[in-house]
């Protein structure tokens, strides 16, 4: 890819200099249309539709299944041409056509020269238009935008994820633009503008979003709006951390990154979960501004947030500096924290009303600490209005009485959240490979795993969430010491929710695996055949320690299964409970032990099993892992095996 | 959380990451009612007349509403807007005397250095009144104009 680039470049670069001398041959008497066809050819010679940075600009991408080649835009009006979606050359061509149209009837009211700036700015460079003949037209309404997002700097904004809204589960990114604040000024980023990209939907619910999501049916949009209205969505009504990678692009690129932005702001592009998501798209406009850096095209299958921002941050020189928003959620648990559970527990008592501002007094006398439990508690308030929901207005009067209260009180010393030692980017890659080998019912085994995404409980927590688990798509495939290679299993969705009760906040803790795999039971013939598997349920999870390395957790064991290998009744449905522990040895070794009994309507045999898993770390891509788990139908061991290996990470 | 502003649904997803983004211009009905009035307070009380929760969106897009063009807030509204904006944090930090929203509406309305101290205890002085309604902007105002140091700083809410 790079020698391909190289090659490009030395190709533009001689075709530069010779479309320059062309262009400037063009005659003075031209008429329009020939300097037109001039401006064309000259474009031709020099391969500008086939060039990097008109790919970007036009989000020309070959699917990789088809292998056709289009425009990810799916807005007609984007195009100037009738089949300039698949054809970057028509499209060339149309647009340098539009340029000499000065009428406005374009998205915003605006002549094409105004409506695609990035293309005629771009253009216009490798052109060198003669102004007599194309003059750079008057924007003043792209002029008096871009005066309005002072943007000197440009930072990578990444609210991490947030496990128990399924909508938000593997994060987000946008761009904030940071002004460079005039000398003995000071500029602060909440008044930086922030352009994003996200689904114009409002489905609260999960499910509907996750559906749309996967099938296109969300038209997506570039927006653009205040940051401290960001924080206030994902600090405080999602409780989500945000983290910020500053770049450093340069002012030109940031210009030509806003130019981009201008001509993606009217412009439809349907909205895929998966692929084409804010991330995805986010990358393009980076792409514009740098066009070597070539970033979207490190995404041809899927582009998860967290693995667009390692490919920004791992570009060698582009991340500048790393900061971090904690959430109201990670404040609440830092003062609890730094109260200790009976002080927590004023602050439980004021927040429930049970205890008024005006007698904390008598249970605490250091105003110090009263200020803080007062701080507490209205964040708890807040807290719980998020959780249910309800509007801060609900909650508005109890919150102004807490804040009154502690406003009586001395100002004190700030209270920072200490900054976690591993940011997101500093985490395990999200993909992972296994190769294990073992035996199953006493018969040797091979077995391969892939998992495209994300992270498993037994993975390494940093940079991630504690107790969070979320895989997509993993795939299992065994080879039988007596037998070929066989789909051992495929699970689109496994998730487990692992939220440790805490003193002040409520925690849900719940799971659901569903997927196909191979039935326990063998076949008379020796065979086990494919059946689903839906498991999952509610439950809870605490503590055990108080260095946080040991968790127990317990959940109701739900599954509905339907198994081949019994013909007489495959379906079957049950409900039973899952205890289990997940623990770390050390830095690097974890196990996670976990035993279940389960019921099953229509006198089915009772199940019951153990697992017991281990994973050592080598380094930051490579574990050590074994697994033994065994399974009893009644009192007939239906499975019993165990593999060791080795996971790769990439 | 979801609240009906005359006929436009502002929903803010709970859910959303990548979801939600809903286009209602807070300063567009608002705005409108108080069309042909000039000054500073009707403004800010249009500003706050749909904004009573606090957490309706701006959702600001590429188009025209009531106090931003194509996604960039006209000056007259930015002190407006981001109180409006940016409530909760704001009490929070006015009632602790310090922190980043405290210190940038110090910025947003060009309080000089020397008087940064004396803004932030005022408003914590007068928390109560600040914060006592939803018209956090005119009581700030308010507020500034009776202290002599701090009183022209009442004209650029």
């Amino acid at each position: 890819m790079r020698i391909r680039f190289w090659l490009m470049s030395v190709l533009a670069l001689a075709s530069t200099l010779s479309g320059m001398a062309h262009a400037a041959s063009a005659a003075d008497t031209a008429t329009p249309s020939t300097y037109l066809q001039s401006l064309q050819q000259a474009a031709r010679q020099q391969g500008l539709a086939r060039s990097a940075m008109w790919r970007t600009l036009l989000h020309y991408s070959v699917q990789p299944l088809t292998r056709v080649d289009r425009s990810l835009a799916d807005d007609p009006d984007f195009f100037l041409a009738p089949d300039g979606a698949h054809n970057p050359e028509h499209e060339l061509d149309a647009t340098l056509a539009a340029f000499f149209d000065p009428s406005a009837h374009h998205a915003l009211d605006q002549p094409a020269a105004c409506r695609f700036i990035a293309r005629f700015q771009w253009l216009q460079e490798q052109l060198h238009f003669d102004a007599a003949q194309l003059p750079t037209p008057d924007c003043p309404r792209y002029t008096q935008w871009r005066q309005g997002i002072k943007a000197d700097r440009a930072t990578l904004i990444f609210p991490s994820a947030y496990i128990n809204s399924p909508a938000s589960m593997y994060g987000h990114t946008f761009i904030r633009l940071d002004a460079r604040p005039e000398p003995g000024q000071t500029w602060s980023p909440m008044l930086s503008y922030a352009v994003s990209y996200a689904a114009n939907g409002n489905e609260a619910d999960g499910l509907a979003f996750a559906f749309k999501g996967l099938t296109g049916l969300y038209a997506g949009q570039f927006t653009n709006e205040p940051y401290y209205l960001r924080i206030r969505d994902y600090n405080d009504l999602e409780n989500r951390d945000i983290w910020e990678y500053e770049l450093n692009l340069t002012p030109v690129e940031i210009n030509r990154l806003l130019a981009h932005a201008w001509e993606l702001g009217p412009t439809r592009f349907d909205y895929y979960f998966f692929d084409e998501n804010c991330s995805y798209h986010l990358l393009s406009l980076l792409d514009a501004a740098r066009p070597e850096l070539q970033l979207t095209r490190q995404f041809t299958w899927w582009a998860i947030p967290l693995d667009t921002v390692r490919a920004v941050t791992q570009t060698p020189g582009l991340l500048t500096r790393i900061q971090y928003r904690p959430s109201n959620s990670t404040e609440l648990r830092y003062r609890a924290q730094l109260l200790g559970p009976q002080r927590a527990r004023l602050a439980q008592q004021l927040s429930e009303e049970t205890l008024s501002p005006q007698a904390l007094a008598q249970q605490e006398p250091s105003p110090e600490q009263r200020a803080l439990i007062l701080e507490t508690a209205e964040r708890l308030v807040s807290y719980e209005a998020t959780r249910k929901d309800s509007t801060e207005a609900a909650t508005q009067k109890q919150r102004m009485a807490l804040l009154a209260a502690r406003a009586a009180l001395p100002a004190g010393t700030p209270i920072t959240v200490p900054t976690p030692i591993k940011d997101p980017t500093q985490g395990h890659d999200t993909a992972r490979v296994d190769v294990m080998l073992g035996q199953r019912q006493g018969q040797g085994l091979v077995m391969l795993q892939a998992r495209p995404a994300y992270h498993d409980l037994m993975d390494p927590e940093d940079g991630y969430q504690r107790g969070a688990a979320i895989q997509f798509f993993n795939v299992a495939f065994t080879k039988a010491a007596n037998g070929h290679l066989q789909l051992e299993s495929f699970t689109p969705v496994d998730i487990s929710s692992l939220s440790a009760r805490e003193p002040l906040m409520a925690s849900k803790s719940w799971r659901v695996h569903m997927g196909l795999e191979r039935s326990l039971a063998t076949r008379a013939d020796g065979t086990r055949p494919l059946g689903l598997n839906l498991r999952g349920g509610p439950g809870m999870a605490t503590e055990l320690m108080p260095d946080q390395h040991w968790l127990g957790y317990a959940f109701m064991d739900n599954q509905a299964r339907w198994d081949r290998a019994l013909p007489q009744q495959p379906w079957a449905v049950g409900s039973g409970i899952a205890l289990g522990l997940l623990g770390d040895v050390n830095a690097q070794w974890r196990v996670q032990t976990e035993v279940f009994a389960r019921a099953y309507l229509d006198k089915q045999p009772f199940e019951t099993g153990l697992l017991v898993r281990t994973r050592y770390s080598l380094n930051k891509q490579w574990n050590l892992h074994a697994q033994c788990e065994t399974t009893k139908r009644r009192e007939t061991r239906v499975n019993q095996s165990c593999l060791l290996g080795v996971q790769r990470y990439l | 959380m979801k609240k009906i502003v005359v006929a436009a649904l502002v929903t803010l997803a709970a859910a959303s990451s990548m979801a939600a983004q809903n286009n209602v211009g807070s300063c567009g009905w608002g705005s409108k009612v108080f069309e042909g009035k000039s000054g500073i307070a009707p403004q800010v009380l249009a500003a706050t007349t749909n904004g009573t929760s606090g957490n309706q969106t701006f959702g600001i897009t590429f188009g025209t509403s009531g106090c931003t063009q194509d996604g960039v807030v006209s000056s007259s509204w930015r002190t407006a807007m981001y109180i409006d904006g940016n409530r909760v944090a704001l009490a929070r930090d006015a009632a602790a005397g310090q922190g980043e929203s405290l210190d940038t509406l110090a910025e947003l309305m060009g309080v000089k250095a020397a008087d940064r101290a004396l803004f932030a205890s005022t408003i914590k002085g007068n928390f109560a009144t600040v914060f006592a309604n939803d018209q956090v902007a005119v009581n700030l105002k308010s507020v500034l104009a009776s202290n002599a140091q701090l009183a022209g700083y009442a004209a650029v809410i």
